[in-house]
């Protein structure tokens, strides 16, 4: 038999909190083992998901390292397995998560060992989310995965982190439902729950309509897409650094494998139906988020705003049913994982030294900070997607792809892209440039420390390799991507 | 220019998001269902003879619903 891997990545994780849970003694002894462990845990399975990585057949359009066992006789299997499009999920999955932990203990000072549970548990769920192969399998991680984010917003959130964790759990779950009585509809038509059956078997032209519209309000709001966006900056403003950066690192992302597995994958018919529908919010969601981005005082809410943006090019990449707008769009997913991440962690490292994200308690930060003052203006120009960027690959991808199906929609996401240059060049014009100048503990300014060095680096390079070598990502998911193509071709 | 793309900014984030979206989305929905909560926890009163005011009416709709069926 071979070693189920897929459930390794996934379970080892909850393996580290037993054993967090089973520390005994002073405080200061467990919070110390609690970090060791987490640390430990994180990346072993990190090295894993490389090893999985190294074993993909990336010739294989196919799932693989399918591991299937019946769980509630005759309705759920639990069946897992990857193929090119969710593979470098997962492993933006395992990549991020160390990170989190290294930033949660530079940053957190109370309930470390109860947050670094959180994020454990987190991980468990969004690596199965990827990696289910079964629609009720999928939704347990889908929903699962808000149980320890509220948990991360509400107890470790700023001041308003009680509201702006309710707006969040409530929102989402509303959503949730409506993907719920999706599961259930198709259960009834089609007697499985199998997702690899079900996009081999076509559901009924009928019922495709329904599913999808149940499906995309979750996804959407999940994403989010305008107008469903306005839980996304409240959550990341109170939610603490590594909150913030896997919120908007893993959790967005969801939505986005979720629209290319279920809506292209189950409901071909109805997704050619809607996807003019899907070209105008996102549209609207790159220029409206671009502009209100602009505007913003507070550091958080700015990428939180630039976030929605740029999900924006990921759903037009979806939805063009192009080899280059869904190769842009899982590269712009993980691009935005890499850049987004860098830019919360460098508003953590503000923060966690002033106490402040408003932009107005900040300038001529680079006179004291020169090597924050470099990371945050590369993961600025990345997110704005200058050439040799990920950003710019991502990007670039999704709006030739665009271009193909409707120049128009093209022609106005390109908008964003100066606008999203215009509020990320403000940005730092204001904080990192000018006379030095800090409101409030300004004498607590210090430069990076070892730790932050390595983590913003460690991302830094990634956003460059792949910015310079986008076939480390393009070739492995080719294969899967070409399966997506051919079958909404198919339908048209 | 600049200050045309500002106002927009302000405009689409204060009017849009904060004084539309949030305030009849979830916002709006939050202050119905407790608007909706406050009233109907109001009908206890705790009077039995408001209760039993409330069960007779119910006993004969219920009967006349099975007589008019």
């Amino acid at each position: 038999m071979n070693f189920p891997i897929l459930s390794f990545l996934t379970f080892f994780p909850l393996v580290g909190v037993i054993f967090i849970l089973l520390r005994r003694g002073s405080d200061e002894v467990v919070e110390r083992s609690s970090k060791n462990i987490s640390i430990l845990v994180s990346i072993i399975n990190f090295i894993v998901s490389l090893f999985l990585w190294s074993k993909f057949d990336p010739a294989i359009a196919g799932f693989q390292f399918v591991e299937e066992t019946q769980w509630i006789k005759n309705f759920v299997s639990y069946k897992m397995g990857v193929d090119g499009i969710s593979i470098f999920l997962v492993l933006l999955t395992t990549f991020i998560s160390p990170l989190c932990i290294f930033a949660s203990i530079n940053s957190l000072k109370k309930r470390i060992k109860e947050f670094l549970i959180a994020i454990l548990i987190m991980q468990t769920f969004m690596i199965g989310v990827f990696c289910a192969l079964d629609l009720f399998l999928f939704f347990l991680f889908f929903e699962g995965g808000l149980i320890p984010m509220f948990l991360i917003i509400g107890i470790w959130g700023g001041e308003r982190r009680v509201y702006s964790a309710l707006k969040f759990f409530l929102y989402t779950f509303l959503g949730s439902i409506f993907m719920l009585i999706a599961i259930i509809a198709i259960y009834w038509n089609m007697n499985t729950l199998d997702l690899v059956k079900l996009m081999e078997s076509k559901i009924p032209e009928n019922l495709q309509y329904w599913m999808w519209l149940g499906f995309f309000i979750s996804l959407a709001v999940k994403l989010p897409m305008w107008p469903f966006h306005t839980w996304l900056p409240d959550a990341h403003v109170e939610a603490p650094t590594p909150g913030s950066v896997i919120l908007a690192a893993i959790l967005l992302k969801i939505s986005g494998y979720g629209f290319i597995r279920f809506s292209l994958g189950l409901f071909p018919i109805a997704s050619h139906y809607f996807a003019n529908f899907v070209f105008v919010l996102s549209v609207i969601a790159i220029i409206y988020a671009s502009f209100v981005a602009l505007m913003q005082t507070d550091m958080k809410k700015l990428i939180a705003y630039s976030s929605v943006a740029h999900m924006g090019y990921v759903t037009i990449g979806i939805f063009s049913f192009t080899k280059q707008g869904l190769d842009g769009a899982i590269f712009q997913m993980i691009s935005h994982g890499l850049i987004s991440s860098s830019l919360f962690l460098c508003v953590g490292v503000l923060y966690d030294r002033v106490h402040s994200r408003l932009i107005q308690d900040y300038s001529g930060v680079v006179n004291i900070m020169p090597k924050f003052a470099l990371v945050f203006i590369f993961s600025s120009l990345a997110n704005v997607g200058l050439p040799g960027t990920s950003g710019f690959v991502g990007e670039f991808l999704t709006l030739i792809g665009a271009f193909k199906v409707n120049y128009i929609v093209s022609i106005l996401a390109a908008t964003g892209i100066i606008l999203s240059a215009a509020y990320s060049l403000w940005l730092c014009k204001r904080v990192v440039f000018g006379e030095f100048k800090v409101n409030n503990h300004g004498e607590k300014l210090l430069d990076l420390d070892a730790t932050e060095i390595v983590v913003l680096f460690m991302l830094m390079i990634l956003t460059i390799l792949f910015g310079v070598y986008p076939n480390l990502i393009l070739e492995p998911i080719s294969s899967s991507v070409d399966l997506v193509v051919k079958n909404m071709g198919a339908i048209k | 220019l600049l200050k045309a793309l500002r106002s927009i900014g302000t405009f689409l984030w204060q009017r849009g998001d904060v004084k539309t979206i949030d305030a009849y989305g979830p916002d709006g929905v939050a202050k119905v269902v407790k608007n909706l909560s406050d009233r109907a926890s109001s009908v206890q009163s705790g009077y039995l003879y408001h209760y039993a005011t409330v069960i007779l009416i119910g006993v004969i709709l219920i009967i006349s619903f099975l007589i008019i069926i």
